[in-house]
């Protein structure tokens, strides 16, 4: 079931809604967590039953982990627990990918069947395996299996995040279950935070994906205009689909009065590749920096001081080697694929001249060149996220930058053949009124992108005025018109 | 603060989308009549209901590739040729209502001329394209009753379909229409230069020459739902003279078709499927008489203008001056 669905907007999804605030209301909050844990398995198990098992049997093993854990802390016992779920999460989703590339260097062509990845694997493991480091840490103090399950399995973040830490939920889910928290003002605002999500979802970003398809559909045929054109359309889908998405859960957690933590700030806004990691899909951002980026580069920069080491090697080993190692295995977090490895690897580079650059206290750029700089790094890692492979994104930034791949379109060809330009029938904007309606949406979810505050972050001012009414009636209405068939969320497949 | 939610969720919001809900409603009916204008084909259809009568003698049928040169040059003098061209998505079947519709305001013609790619009698409209080309334009009672019976994916319009979920085509085209102007007459180019363009010769992009050499891999038919639509075209008028032209196809295209004996097959299956309802028939291959490069194309279907436009412009008023003179 996917939030855009109908059958989860007007049957689920009210049904849930209702049941849990009844339950809480007349049988009291534990047992609605119990309905919120019956109702989220169901939701998982919707798509594809068998699967169940595994998410299931994660939540009881990491339960039972953590549980020693917190009685009794042991490197032995978090090691084999982070391994086994590593294990699994590789097996699912990585098997094919490394031994087809262990084939290769072996100058073998070896062949497997596609494999189905259960849905959201890599959400809950991260998750639990953050929980199992927490609770070796003493950074938790107990836990209840009703709280674990429900932090875990909540549907509104189960399959595509936020990713979650027990920590910052520990006091909710405890506030939950013992009836307090939920009060209409979170209920009112998580109905308008979570229209907001579906009108990004289903009006912005589903609206400008077929321009951005039509693009990276025939790579090879692209010429300059196309090329950036289905660039920055597939940027800013896949902002407003997963930004979209991070809205509805968001909105969905405080109507059961839970606050969950946002995964974007006007990312589009950023002027730094350090500023843009600070405010795209932040939660993950997070996960890595606290488990895998500080933790290597803190233990190498204490052994920098303790043996003296120079600036230059410093800046090699504990800031460089970190980023390239955490921003490769966040590519590879994303899916089982080189193009998202080099996606990882784009950032990285990005990131890492950021970082040059004020640790040699380079004059610092104008803002929008900085902007500029920061959109042109992004999108080019967009172009491998996006691609069928590394051959077709190379093409398509070919396309961008080649100068001779600059033609206008036929329907142009007076000013064409006024400046001397050559022009064809392109295969995109092969005519004026789809490339006017093209160019429309991109200037209309640029300015989206880039005055659309995410509202949670701003939970205080938001006043339930007729005009917020009226916004969110208009957005509801939108989005509801346009729901002609469920479109699955990018970040699904991960 | 709850209080406000609690007034808000209750009251506030539910009033709100229903008010915008009734606002859209009230706006589909002042809108209800006023005819769409999003394309050429929208264009045509507004120009049949509010022109002139033009009583042609001869009405051109056809898909873009006519569509497109029609649109830059006059073929015969003003009143001579009724130009209902239209493009592949609306089909021999959006060629039918229109037909229909002219006749309703026009005295009879003497000669239907179909000058389309071999292409277009092969098509069956589905999906997005048919409802922008087709299913949206001709809705009324006769013709969508016809659509229903002969596609499958057609919606049936007694559904309930409130307003605020379909703006786009309820309010938002019908808003924009009311700003542009109401054409008085079928779409017409300019006169035919007397010195002719010169031919372009330049090399074509290698996207294209792919296009060019992949577009013999689709088989050449006479769908079923064309074949019904020809059928009915005859039958509105009985003793019409029908003539089909074969626009110009890339010389690669075209040899590889006539290899595959696919010309001469289309053009026995016209034949044969007419022959009970049509009393003349006649199938004329412009590339028989004229070969177009594959330079000559902009794109696999279309061709490069001015030159080889105003080319196929020159062979296409020949043959109608040729037919109206019964002597070709």
């Amino acid at each position: 079931m996917l939030f855009n669905d109908p059958l989860f907007l007007f049957l689920f999804l009210p049904i849930v809604v209702f049941l849990f605030h009844l339950i809480r209301r007349t049988i009291g909050g534990e047992a609605s967590m119990l309905l919120i844990v019956i109702a989220s398995i169901f939701f998982y198990g919707w798509w594809n039953p068998p699967y169940l098992m595994l998410l299931l049997g994660s939540v009881l093993f990491n339960y039972a982990v953590t549980h020693q854990l917190l009685k009794k802390p042991s490197k032995l016992l978090l090691t084999v627990g982070i391994f086994i779920n590593m294990a699994i999460l590789g097996y699912f989703k990585y098997r094919n990918f490394f031994m087809e590339n262990i084939g290769l260097l072996l100058g073998e062509s070896w062949q497997f069947e596609e494999i189905f990845i259960p849905l959201a694997i890599s959400f809950f493991t991260f998750q639990q395996v953050a929980l199992l480091i927490d609770a070796q840490d003493g950074q938790i103090k107990r836990v209840k299996f009703l709280d674990f399950a429900t932090f875990v399995i909540l549907f509104p973040q189960l399959i595509a995040g936020p990713i979650v830490l027990y920590r910052e939920m520990d006091k909710q889910l405890q506030s939950l279950r013992k009836d307090g928290g939920v009060g209409l003002s979170l209920f009112g605002l998580g109905v308008v935070t979570f229209i907001l999500g579906l009108f990004k979802k289903v009006a912005l970003a589903d609206g400008i994906a077929p321009f951005a398809d039509s693009v990276f559909g025939v790579a090879d045929q692209l010429t300059m205009l196309e090329a950036w054109g289905g660039v920055i359309a597939y940027t800013l889908q896949l902002y407003f689909d997963f930004s979209g998405y991070s809205d509805m859960a968001v909105g969905l957690g405080m109507m059961f009065g839970l606050l969950l933590p946002i995964n974007f700030n006007l990312p589009y806004r950023a002027t730094s590749m350090i500023d843009f990691w600070k405010r795209w899909h932040i939660t993950m951002t997070r996960f890595f920096m606290m488990y895998l980026y500080s933790p290597i580069s803190l233990s190498i920069m204490r052994k920098s001081i303790l043996n003296d080491w120079s600036k230059h090697k410093q800046f090699l080993l504990a800031i460089v080697m970190p980023i390239v190692i955490t921003f490769l295995a966040s590519g590879l977090w994303h899916g089982a694929a080189w193009t998202f490895v080099i996606f990882g690897a784009v950032n990285a580079f990005g990131l890492i001249v950021n970082h040059a650059w004020r640790e040699w206290k380079l004059p610092k750029p104008h803002t929008f060149f900085g902007w500029l700089l920061t959109m042109l790094t992004v999108m080019i890692s967009f172009v491998y996220f996006r691609a069928d492979n590394i051959a077709n994104a190379n093409i398509i930034i070919l396309a961008m930058v080649n100068p001779e791949s600059f033609v206008l379109p036929n329907w142009l060809s007076y000013y064409a053949d006024y400046f001397g330009i050559s022009w064809y029938t392109l295969s995109v904007f092969s005519s004026g009124t789809y490339t006017v309606r093209m160019v429309g949406w991109i200037i209309v979810l640029v300015l989206f992108s880039l005055m659309l505050k995410n509202k949670p972050l701003h939970l205080n001012k938001i006043q339930p005025t007729i005009g917020l009414a009226i916004s969110s009636s208009v957005m509801l209405w939108m989005a509801l018109g346009w729901l002609d068939e469920p479109s699955t969320f990018i970040y699904f497949q991960f | 603060m709850d209080t406000e939610w609690r007034k808000f969720i209750s009251v506030s919001l539910p009033i709100v989308l229903i008010f915008i809900a009734l606002l859209a409603e009230v706006f589909a009916y002042l809108l209800k009549d006023a005819p769409l204008r999003r394309h050429d084909l929208d264009r045509l259809v507004v120009a049949l209901k509010e022109g002139k009568s033009i009583n042609a003698p001869t009405i051109l049928l056809g898909d873009s590739i006519t569509q497109d040169v029609l649109k830059s040059y006059r073929i015969a003098s003003t009143g001579e040729v009724a130009n209902l061209t239209t493009n592949k998505a609306s089909g021999v079947v959006g060629s039918m209502f229109l037909l229909k519709r002219y006749l309703k305001k026009n005295t009879t013609p003497k000669r239907i001329v179909i000058a389309s790619t071999p292409e277009f009698f092969g098509h069956h409209p589905t999906g997005k394209a048919a409802e922008i080309y087709l299913t949206s334009v001709f809705n009324k009672t006769e013709e969508r009753s016809w659509l229903l019976k002969n596609i499958n994916n057609v919606s049936n319009s007694k559904k309930i379909d409130p307003a605020i979920l379909n703006i786009e085509n309820k309010i938002g085209y019908k808003a924009l229409a009311l700003f542009a102007l109401t054409p008085d007459s079928l779409i017409e180019g300019d006169e035919m230069p007397n010195k002719m363009p010169a031919l372009e010769s330049s090399s074509v992009h290698s996207s294209i020459q792919r296009g060019i050499n992949g577009r013999s891999n689709e088989p050449l038919i006479l769908s079923k739902i064309v074949g019904t639509a020809l059928t009915n075209i005859c039958k509105m008028i009985p003793k019409i003279d029908l003539y089909f032209v074969m626009a110009p196809m890339p010389k690669t295209t075209y040899l590889k078709r006539k290899e595959k004996g696919e010309i001469d097959s289309l053009r026995n299956k016209l034949f044969e499927h007419l022959n009970d309802s049509c009393s003349n028939i006649d199938f004329i291959d412009i590339n028989e008489y004229r070969v177009f490069p594959d330079i000559a194309m902009r794109d696999p279907d279309h061709l490069r203008r001015p030159g080889w436009t105003a080319e196929y412009a020159r062979l296409l008023k020949e043959i109608i001056i040729k037919l109206s003179s019964k002597n070709y």
